[in-house]
């Protein structure tokens, strides 16, 4: 019993110092594939997870605009090859959401227009994935959620797990851009509405969509100057209906901080 | 025994584990020693005249060596969120470069490297870069319509040269509209490069029709009126530009509050008005205020005093301190006068007119603070000189003095015991345009602590600069910059001076 004690003990001095790290999907010569950030970021860890998430709104657009192509940035892991080689993607069926159906909302994987396209070229590691989508008039009312996840198939295995799919949400409606981010809500534009972007739109002439608020962002003078004139309007329009201030769709009042 | 055995068994399977190869970077060898001699601390340099900077160190080591060597540059002073880039100039030991460099402080990096054992010793000189412009006073003038720049070189000392007359004109080949107000210097002003932001070393010009930033290397307008806002207010009457530490630039124009946050990016541009509230409630600004860490200005339409942050839409209002004699809001007056006298405490003082009874006026010392603003009157007598004063001149940091004139002549009041007192009289004809309190701590002989006052006769200006002593004018100013048309303010600039150098006050 006593040699039993001394057992456990060493037992559990070696469990202690056997303890590591659980390690990244290591090369095994097995080609693997993943989503990425923008090229230009490959390289830097704060931006691994950029463009999980990407919107996209008909809104703007001309009526003559029927389809609209997004793009995602797609890896392959080990060394490249001197031939093209396929990838195969699917969707994923997001649970409560208004899940895209293909043919009606977004041109499906395996259309062979589409997947031609789902290719890692030869000599490269990188690829481009279009997502072609098509503006349907339920996009009117509501705003479709697409998951696209990659598939194992006789090129290539699952790259790390966390970042074999990519979530695309898109409408014909309002919606809010990217870089209208929580922090920008708390300190600059407040909660997002539809209400409100629509304000802000007819108030200063601009879309406020996804590349003027990058735009703006680069120069504070400039987001300050538009900001000020959408609290202006806002103040004057509130005047204007001192019974009836400007509410959103939720029934609150549109504030901006 | 048995035991014994076990608990060593145990020992063993411990330090097995605990093994770890060594792989310090210690070494008990003798200490290689490179020294490099020839390279002074510093380098002066005028560009745009075709200058060189040529230094030959001597490298020697204590141990065999086989050197071989690195010449680089890179720039202080740069936007926020840049990083200086060492640029590489030579391989070669000796050093013979072509100066073709923004006028500001570089730094050379001196590299010797020994081949055979693979240490290095380096070495750093700062590169002083100026041009024609970089150092001498420049004043702001017109000619009742149009507002131009003299500059005036210095070269040995403080005083200068022969001037350059109309310099800005004649670089830009226009004048700013309007009489002359306030000339601001500051180094930290955003510009557009090919690579990004970077800080401009600017003078900004202001009259009261136009604004003018400055390139002060060249000379060379980087921003007019009409450019300097994100969209050109349709009213241009500026009234002035200033500068919260390092932090925002606000440009009061048409009584309106523009800033630009200069600690996030920005193109050097002001943004929108800024809101009084969130009713848009009318106020038209003062042009004097006190800033420092904290802006504050006076809202003339409602007679209160309010704050501001750079990245804000809204004006801040201010409360008041338990114990103040005048209301900081709604308190009826109007502001003859206001300038910065101490930054720490951070104390102004002002001139108050009542609005209802016009005679009634005080000299007021100002606390200001967003929630304990205080304000300690002092009435003054009609017989008392400041009454009719203009001209109003804060000694900032200095005696405790206000400077004014009365018609030709330049009084003091002592603001401790009231004492006011005559200090020089103008020549008959004279019109007193302007006094300001200028002082700069540098390099002998380029100190100086002046009063300067500008003066107009006969459609030409002078700036008398007095030395002062516990005070008072000397008899006889140090000497007097002239020229043609009226001048507004003065301000002497060379590369060390920066933007808080000088007081963003009248």
């Amino acid at each position: 019993m006593k040699n039993f004690k001394y057992i456990a003990i060493a037992g559990i001095c070696l469990l202690m110092f056997s303890c590591k790290k659980a390690d990244y999907v290591r090369y095994t010569g097995v080609a693997r594939l993943q989503f990425g950030p923008e090229f230009q970021w490959r390289y830097f860890a704060p931006y691994a997870y950029n463009d999980t998430l990407k919107q996209l709104t008909f809104f703007y657009d001309a009526t003559t605009v029927v389809s609209d192509t997004v793009y995602f940035d797609i890896y392959s892991i080990g060394h490249e090859t001197n031939q093209d080689r396929s990838f195969t993607l699917k969707q994923e069926q997001v649970p409560g959401a208004y899940n895209a159906i293909p043919g009606q909302h977004y041109k499906a994987f395996n259309d062979p227009e589409t997947s031609k396209n789902y290719v890692i070229k030869a000599s490269q590691s990188h690829s481009l994935v279009p997502v072609v989508l098509i503006r349907d008039n339920s996009l009117k009312t509501n705003s479709a959620v697409l998951k696209l996840s990659i598939v194992e198939d006789q090129n290539f295995k699952f790259g790390q797990e966390q970042f074999l799919w990519r979530k695309l949400i898109f409408t014909d409606r309002l919606s809010r851009p990217n870089a209208w981010t929580d922090a920008y809500a708390t300190n600059t534009f407040g909660k997002y509405s539809m209400v409100k972007h629509k304000f802000m739109i007819d108030s200063t002439g601009q879309k406020w969509d996804q590349d003027f608020l990058v735009k703006i962002a680069g120069d504070s003078s400039e987001q300050a100057y538009w900001i000020s004139l959408v609290k202006e309007a806002l103040i004057a329009y509130n005047k204007a209906h001192p019974t009836a201030p400007l509410t959103d769709e939720a029934g609150e009042l549109v504030i901006i901080p | 025994m048995r035991h014994l055995y076990i608990l060593a068994l145990l020992l063993f399977t411990v330090m097995v584990s605990s093994c770890k190869k060594n792989n310090s970077d210690l070494h008990f060898d003798e200490e290689e020693v490179i020294t490099v001699t020839g390279i002074a601390s510093n380098y002066s340099i005028i560009t745009l005249k075709g200058n060189y900077v040529t230094i030959n160190p001597a490298v020697s080591s204590n141990m065999d060596s086989d050197f071989e060597y690195f010449w680089g540059i890179y720039e202080t002073n740069v936007a926020n969120g840049t990083t200086p880039r060492l640029d590489t100039i030579t391989k070669t030991k000796d050093l013979n470069y072509e100066v073709k460099l923004g006028a500001k402080d570089w730094v050379l990096v001196f590299r010797a490297t020994n081949k055979k054992t693979g240490y290095s010793k380096y070495m750093n000189a700062t590169l002083s870069v100026g041009t024609e412009f970089t150092n001498g006073w420049y004043v702001l003038k017109d000619d009742g319509s149009q507002t131009d720049l003299d500059f005036f070189p210095t070269q040995q000392s403080i005083v200068p040269g022969s001037p350059r007359e109309n310099i800005f004109s004649a670089l830009n080949g226009r004048k700013l509209a309007g009489k002359a107000t306030i000339l601001n210097f500051y180094e930290d002003y955003k510009i557009v490069t090919p690579v990004g932001a970077a800080n401009a070393r600017s003078l900004f010009l202001v009259s009261d029709q136009d604004i003018s930033t400055v390139d002060v290397s060249t000379l060379k307008e980087i921003r007019g009126f009409s450019s300097l806002f994100v969209e050109e207010p349709a009213v241009k009457k500026p009234a002035v530009v200033t500068c919260q530490i390092f932090t925002a630039f606000y440009a009061i124009n048409d009584g309106q509050l523009h800033s630009i946050l200069n600690v996030t990016a920005n193109n050097g541009r002001f943004g929108g008005r800024k809101l009084k509230d969130n009713q848009n409630t009318p106020y038209n600004l003062s042009k004097y205020h006190l800033i420092y860490t904290t802006p504050y200005f006076f809202d003339e339409t409602s007679c209160s005093f309010v704050s501001a942050a750079g990245g804000s839409n809204y004006l801040t209002p201010v409360v008041d301190d338990a114990v103040t004699d005048l209301p900081s809001n709604n308190n009826n007056k109007k502001m003859v006068y206001m300038g910065l006298k101490t930054q720490s405490p951070f104390v102004g003082y002002a001139i108050f007119q009542d609005k209802t009874n016009p005679a009634t006026k005080t000299l007021s010392t100002i606390t200001p603070n967003l929630t304990k603003f205080k304000i300690v009157n002092e009435n003054l007598l009609a017989t008392d000189k400041i009454y009719n004063g203009s001209n109003f001149a804060l000694l900032f940091q200095d005696e405790s003095l206000i400077y004014f004139s009365v018609g030709n002549q330049i009084w003091s009041r002592n603001l401790s015991n009231k004492f006011e007192q005559l200090q020089y009289t103008l020549q008959a004809g004279e019109e007193v345009t302007a006094i300001r309190h200028r002082k700069y701590t540098g390099a002998a002989p380029y100190s100086f602590n002046y009063v300067m006052v500008s003066s107009k006769i006969g459609g030409n200006y002078k700036v008398r600069m007095f030395i002062k002593s516990s005070g008072n004018l000397s008899a006889a100013p140090a000497f007097t910059l002239e020229g043609k048309g009226a001048a507004a303010d003065a301000l002497y600039i060379e590369p060390n001076i920066i933007g808080f150098t000088y007081p963003n006050t009248f």
